[in-house]
């Protein structure tokens, strides 16, 4: 089991290696997505790899030269990335606008730093009908991108064929936090966040495969489940969450049960159709998605009396199934959408009593001694409830 | 650079008239507060606000609001309530500033509350994703409904008609939303009709921004852009045309009569971004004393409303929604500053960063150097925010703004 995890840990620590050797070796072409939420299936149905660009923990020397500095972390720290070259294995870049920065921002990268395969995509921000129409046409035009560029056909079956590794990894990641929240501890929350982060690396076929060896291990292990206090944790809306931070939460007396992190819940939670028309297939998945501070649903808003924040009540929600105490909250500094709903979270949060701690944190910033106070702290405070 | 002769006349005779059309504005709107003779809306910029005129709601606009706040001096103070409730200090300063007079206003805070209270709220992402969080907020706070229009950034992959019905196709939703709201049926001959008002109050406006391309200048940018007004929140009525009409008259009256605004007009500058509402008197000053005039704005281009066409009402209403200027890809931007630099004659460029505002500032520094480049002229980007003054550091700025002048100096 600690082989595998040592596996998973070194991909996170070398995250392109493995995508920069396959293109050398086998001459695949590799796509680079910006956080989050990017149809991975599409590029993998047309014979390219998708890796997820996160930014580094180096200091940011190239980036703040070309981009004004009230951008957050990810978004500047990959920008720089790109300028330092940790990208060149690229032979493209796509993004979905998730935010005001990265919409507009991204066409900086292309004109300052030109890929041969770049793709701006527009996911619907309100999730209605009305703007279904153009969902539609958007994911038709980056499939005949794609195909262009691979001079692959992407057809329905090989649309199925991708959705179904999808799922399959997505079946087994759900697995593994199903297990964790029946016996806490099993696996711990940096493990967790850098098993689903390295799905983002690597071919998803080698993923699932270390993937299923290690949920064979994992049920034959008589390891006990963790005592100490259940929490779940949330934020970094689209970032890979510190794994210091993480392994400070559970050494001070709590166990993470469940999370909401882009490496984590939000990433598994839900499948995309593998049966049917896979265009429809990914509407459904986009216009159904699991609440996020990056979408407006229309019917909360239009019809007072509904709930205010559909996110607040998503996370409430799985810190109950996972019987926790209490909840963890990691904000990413300059991240408006986050810090946002993070104060409609708050009330709802206050209105259902449920304590909860909530933490700056960003890459690099290194004052883990501050945090460990508070999470000390918000420790304390749940063992008298 | 001005030649002698000229004679300095600071104000406009047409800051009366705005003055006069401002208050009756806000005046009247509360007075519908007052007597619930209408329905009152509050929507951000680029929202089709033709279709609530047309539907007889009163329409208010948070955004100018916080501009008047910030210019003001009690924006800060606004501000500082949304901190007390949870808001980052980092998030944008009109959100905070409206949030938090909202708040004041719900609990009773503030005797200063020039909004009327809205039964409505509209609001689209075109600007930004931010805009629709602050009006969720807004929703929430009001405990009113909120219609959203969704717009794609424009980028050259895209077709303007496939932009254009997919804002329609939502302006449709919202008509029938509000017909269902109001208990009244649309009225599209009203449509026409309003479409035509703001069709010629644009039109008037562009005319009075283009009496600037004349050298010397007969306003700077500062003078002219509080006319912005009448353009965003009262186009749909023939005051504003009209208004526009006598502005432009009087900018060409005087242009013969060898007016100019300020004394030293020595360089042609652009100024990018919101303005720093709290500091315009300040940066005034040091600006003249640098001999640098601000002759015109891509700020501007929020307020023109030039796709809007009595012949085609809705599609028009829906195309200047989805098309609007900030929600386009950053060349396009560069490509459109350096067109007003080319037309105007420009001889150099302030860049305003507003560190809480995201689509104006996060490509600003490109925007600036793509015009350095193409048009060798000197650029400078200077510090602060639209309303909140604690993020302005004017020494700073006078620094960064003698820098240029000194540059265009030794270019003489």
């Amino acid at each position: 089991m600690e082989d595998i995890l040592t596996k998973f840990k070194d991909y996170c620590e070398r995250p392109y290696e493995r995508a920069a050797q396959l293109k050398a070796t086998r001459n695949i072409k590799i796509i680079g997505c910006l956080p989050m939420y990017f149809p991975e299936e599409i590029i993998h149905a047309a014979g390219a790899l998708p890796v997820t660009l996160f930014g580094s923990d180096e200091p940011i020397t190239l980036g703040d030269g070309h981009m004004m500095t009230n951008a957050c972390d990810q978004v500047r720290s990959s920008f720089d990335s790109l300028l330092k070259g940790k990208y060149d294995f690229l032979d493209g870049i796509a993004a979905i606008y998730v935010c005001d920065q990265v919409r507009f921002y991204l066409e900086v990268w292309q004109l300052d730093y030109p890929v041969e395969f770049f793709h701006q995509m527009w996911r619907p921000y309100k999730l209605d009908k009305s703007t279904q129409v153009f969902f539609r046409s958007e994911l038709e035009r980056l499939i005949s991108s794609l195909e262009e560029f691979t001079g692959n056909k992407i057809t329905d079956e090989k649309l199925r064929a991708s959705i179904k590794v999808y799922n399959d990894s997505r079946a087994m990641m759900r697995k593994l936090n199903d297990l964790r929240k029946a016996r806490p501890g099993i696996v711990s929350a940096s493990d967790m966040a850098r098993i689903v982060a390295a799905s983002m690396f690597i071919p998803r076929e080698e993923h699932n495969e270390l993937l299923g060896q290690l949920l064979a291990q994992i049920e034959q292990s008589d390891a006990a489940a963790s005592q100490s206090l259940r929490v779940i944790t949330i934020g970094h809306p689209c970032s890979m969450p510190e794994t210091e931070v993480l392994d400070l939460i559970e050494a001070n007396g709590m166990v993470v049960v469940d999370d909401d992190f882009f490496t984590g819940g939000r990433y598994f939670s839900k499948d995309v159709s593998a049966s049917g028309d896979p265009i429809d297939a990914f509407i459904d998945f986009y216009m159904n998605a699991i609440p996020c501070t990056t979408y407006h649903f229309p019917e909360n808003w239009l019809e007072t009396g509904k709930s205010f924040s559909p996110y607040a009540d998503y996370v409430i929600d799985l810190m109950r199934q996972g019987q926790a105490k209490g909840i963890v909250v990691l904000k990413e500094m300059y991240c408006d959408p986050y810090d946002m709903e993070f104060v409609l979270m708050k009330k709802r949060f206050e209105e259902e009593a449920i304590p909860y701690v909530s933490i700056i944190t960003e890459h690099g910033s290194g004052p883990l001694e501050a945090i460990r106070t508070r999470v000390q702290a918000f420790e304390e405070s749940l063992r008298f409830i | 650079m001005a030649e002698s002769g000229y004679q300095l006349v600071r104000r406009l005779e047409g800051q009366k008239r705005l003055a006069g059309l401002i208050a009756a504005h806000y005046g009247g709107a509360l007075e519908i507060e007052k007597t619930k003779s209408q329905p009152i809306a509050w929507v951000s910029a680029g929202t089709p606000a033709e279709i609530l005129w047309a539907m007889d709601f009163c329409v208010q606009f948070p955004e100018a609001y916080a501009a008047t706040c910030g210019a003001r001096h009690i924006a800060h103070g606004h501000c500082e309530i949304t901190e007390t409730r949870g808001y980052e200090h980092h998030l944008c300063t009109y959100c905070r500033n409206s949030l938090g007079a909202s708040i004041a206003q719900l609990e009773g805070m503030s005797t200063y509350t020039e909004l009327a209270r809205p039964d409505f709220l509209l609001v689209s992402n075109g600007s930004c994703i931010m805009v629709t969080k602050w009006w969720e907020h807004l929703s929430h706070l009001w405990q009113i409904p909120l219609f959203t229009i969704d717009c794609p950034l424009v980028i050259p992959a895209y077709n303007e008609k496939d932009l254009t019905e997919n804002v329609k196709r939502q302006c449709l939703d919202l008509i029938t939303y509000l017909e269902e709201f109001t208990g009244k049926k649309f009225d599209y001959d009203r449509l026409q009709e309003i479409v035509a008002n703001g069709q010629r109050s644009s039109q008037y406006y562009m005319a009075m921004l283009e009496a600037n391309k004349h050298n010397p200048v007969p306003a700077t940018f500062f003078d002219i852009m509080g006319h912005n007004f009448p353009n965003l929140a009262l186009r749909y009525l023939p005051e504003a045309a009209e208004h526009y009409r006598l502005m432009t008259e009087e900018l060409n009256q005087r242009i013969a009569d060898k007016i100019v605004p300020m004394s030293n007009i020595q360089y042609r500058i652009y100024w990018d971004g919101i303005p720093y509402w709290f500091a315009i008197r300040q940066l005034s000053e040091k600006l003249e004393s640098l001999g640098l005039c601000l002759v015109t704005s891509g700020y501007f281009d929020m307020f023109s409303f030039d796709r809007l066409d009595a012949q085609r009402p809705l599609d028009s209403v829906a195309e200047g929604v989805a098309t609007m200027i900030l929600n386009h890809n950053p060349s396009y931007k560069a490509k459109a500053t350096e067109k007003i630099f080319r037309d105007y004659e420009l001889e150099g460029g302030i860049f305003a960063y507003a560190q809480s505002c995201k689509p104006f500032s996060i490509t600003m520094r490109y925007i600036a150097e793509h015009v350095q480049k193409q048009l060798d002229v000197p650029v400078t980007i200077i510090e602060g925010d639209l309303v909140d003054e604690t993020f302005y550091d004017a020494e700073r700025n006078n620094m960064k703004l003698q820098a240029l002048a000194e540059t265009l100096a030794a270019r003489a």
